[in-house]
């Protein structure tokens, strides 16, 4: 099973403590607001994109289940997206704070999938710090592990294993 | 490596998971891997059953519902007939039973075009010009009076949601021939006039594995979002990432090589990895020379939106896309061609944001050769009364039992003209054609064979064409 578009949403911004839990009052539109998907607004000429894109059902007509569509489209927003990206900085700013790499691999996985990584995912996972933390050194950035930590929590948000539930 | 990892993964209760399904799972599972069947690419290029011209699809979806009898389906006895009552009309067959008027003639005037000497509305000042490469389909028939469960029936052949389009069935067929565009683009009204009616359900996959389902480009804005990466990462730096999370969901997905959809997934991030850079490039029709732009019409303001997408079209269908579907018009009324009020006027309308521009595709495709294997099909979810549907200025309440439709390029057969409607375009008299005949035609044109192209489901073959469906043989060169 598929999370939905909403849950989605509302992990990314729980996980990199983002999320804004006050409760009641009005929607909005603005997809950037950091309150959980369900104060967004519904207003039929300006549906939510990042809604629309993860199947969240048309609101005007009943629906008996959601599909749980596979697109290019949802990639590049786990890719691109501004959001997804400012979620992926937050919480590398708390890994960071484990200086040892593993340690900060363990937290990253005990967030994303709630559980620790396997060897050959730490394997994998090392390797890419090292390299991708160089290529942003090599690049002049005095924050390259933090970057690089950036890039690594992205990656988890892709991770099959987080959107895909049972 | 792989087997230390899996009695890493083997979880218990994944174990019992797969004892629940027999031993002999284990052993499929194994073998999938070694045919690398589990994960193989559900779009890569499939041969059709047999060989034909057509590679590709365009259709220009009239939304609403346009009137036969004001486009190409002449009539002259209802011009004779103007103001008469029909008698034994059943109220019921429209929308709006208490405002049933009488048989109400064309406002538009008809000449002769074409070698063929077709019969053309006024309303297609451009298209007229191109009869000798449409086949006409006068006696199409479906099964709805409703937008809705008409637009599902002609977008899926049956009129409830939860099928797989027409698009998604081809696209299910032949896979695709671009690895860096989606296989099936759907293009709606860019004029904040809203989506059909029955919005994605009209280009979803239904059972069909989902990646074949159409991506609709956003109407305004950018169509694609998010095609920019973040600006602190270089190309290599996202392609390192990208490879990490392919090497982490390939392994997730050995332990699980049952779930499709997440080799799905992992196939979609390498499309969206390469849309990157192709989709900006196939949509820069501002490349175009000024000649063909302005034979489109993206100078004119009254046609401008609809003649970015049919270049768009071009430019997709030039790059390997399987299917593209536009639809012209948002939602319903004024909105689109359902003309109920003003027909008229509102046909006027719709008309003039689309001549140019499908004019201008034909004749693009034409000039580049590629009309032979781009199959373009104009028509919409159902026809229109040849009565009034009484209002202020009289419009044309909804008809199922009468449409046209024509096919051009692609195989299909120039000047001809299949089928008739009654002496008043009411109903499809003369080889009736039905959606699941036109299907059967698309299929065909596509090298498809309609009873064979099938996809088990709720343990039976499931078809676009259900247990109907006969290729019309005459509309095919």
């Amino acid at each position: 099973m598929r999370l939905q578009a909403e849950a989605i949403r509302d992990s990314l911004l729980r996980m990199s403590g983002l999320l804004d839990t006050k409760m009641y009052g009005a929607g909005t539109l603005d997809e950037r607001m950091k309150r959980r998907s369900i104060y967004f607004m519904i207003k039929r000429s300006k549906l939510i994109p990042t809604m629309q894109l993860f199947d969240s059902p048309e609101p005007l007509v009943s629906q008996g289940s959601r599909p749980a569509t596979i697109i290019a489209p949802q990639a590049l927003h786990f890719m691109n997206n501004g959001q997804v990206r400012e979620a992926a900085v937050a919480l590398a700013a708390q890994f960071e704070k484990k200086t040892d790499d593993k340690e900060a691999i363990n937290l990253a996985y005990q967030t994303v999938v709630g559980r620790e990584p396997t060897e050959l995912e730490t394997k994998s996972i090392s390797a890419f710090m090292q390299t991708q933390a160089g290529s942003y050194k090599a690049a002049g950035r005095n924050d390259a592990r933090k970057l690089a930590l950036a890039d690594l929590s992205q990656v988890l948000f892709g991770l099959n294993e987080f959107i895909y539930v049972n | 490596m792989d087997e230390l990892f899996h009695a890493q993964q083997l979880t218990r209760r994944s174990m019992l998971q797969r004892c629940g399904m027999g031993i002999g799972s284990l052993g499929l599972a194994s073998l999938l891997q070694q045919e690398g069947l589990a994960a193989k690419n559900p779009l890569a290029v499939k041969n059709p059953h047999f060989k034909t011209k057509a590679k590709s699809v365009i259709w220009l979806f009239i939304n609403g519902g346009p009137s036969q009898v004001d486009t190409w389906d002449y009539k002259p006895e209802l011009a004779k007939r103007d103001g008469q009552e029909l008698k034994g009309f059943d109220k019921f067959t429209g929308f709006f039973s208490n405002a049933v008027g009488g048989l109400m003639k064309s406002p538009f005037e008809f000449k002769q075009y074409g070698q063929c000497g077709k019969h053309v509305s006024s309303i297609f000042p451009h298209l007229s010009k191109h009869t000798d490469k449409m086949a006409f389909i006068h006696s199409g028939h479906t099964e709805s009076n409703n937008h809705s469960p008409a637009l599902f029936a002609m977008n899926c052949g049956l009129p409830r949601m939860g099928y797989p389009c027409v698009g998604s069935w081809v696209t299910y067929g032949l896979g695709s021939e671009s690895d860096s565009l989606p296989a099936f683009v759907v293009m709606s009204d860019p004029k904040g006039r809203g989506l059909p009616k029955g919005h994605a359900a009209n280009w979803g996959a239904g059972f069909l594995p989902s990646v074949y389902q159409g991506t609709h480009f956003r109407p305004t804005g950018e169509p694609i979002d998010n095609l920019k990466r973040p600006n602190e990462m270089n190309a290599e730096q996202q392609r390192r990432q990208l490879d990490l999370l392919k090497t982490l969901n390939q392994k997730h997905f050995e332990a699980n090589p049952f779930e499709e959809s997440l080799a799905a997934r992992i196939e979609s991030f390498e499309l969206a990895y390469r849309m990157q850079s192709a989709a900006p490039e196939a949509l820069a029709i501002d490349k175009e020379p000024e000649h063909l732009r302005k034979m489109y019409g993206l100078d004119d303001d009254k046609c401008k939106h609809f003649a970015a997408q049919c270049l768009t079209a071009r430019r997709m269908v030039e790059r390997g896309v399987r299917f593209v579907q536009i639809y012209s018009g948002g939602m319903e009324n004024q909105r689109s061609w359902d003309g109920h009020n003003d027909i008229h006027g509102n046909h006027t309308q719709f008309s003039g944001e689309t001549d140019k521009p499908i004019a201008a595709l034909l004749e693009d495709l034409s000039q580049r050769g590629l009309l032979d294997e781009t199959l373009v099909i104009w028509g919409g979810e159902f026809g229109r009364l040849p009565l009034a549907q009484k209002s202020k200025k009289p419009g044309r309440d909804h008809n199922p039992h009468a449409l046209t439709y024509w096919l051009a390029g692609g195989g299909a057969k120039g000047g001809v003209s299949y089928g008739e409607t009654d002496e008043i375009g009411h109903k499809a008299a003369v080889n009736k054609a039905h959606i699941n005949d036109l299907h059967a035609t698309i299929l065909h044109l596509m090298g498809m064979n309609h009873e064979k192209l099938t996809y088990r489901h709720n343990g039976r073959d499931f078809r676009l064409t259900d247990v109907a469906g006969e290729v019309i043989k005459d509309v095919i060169a």
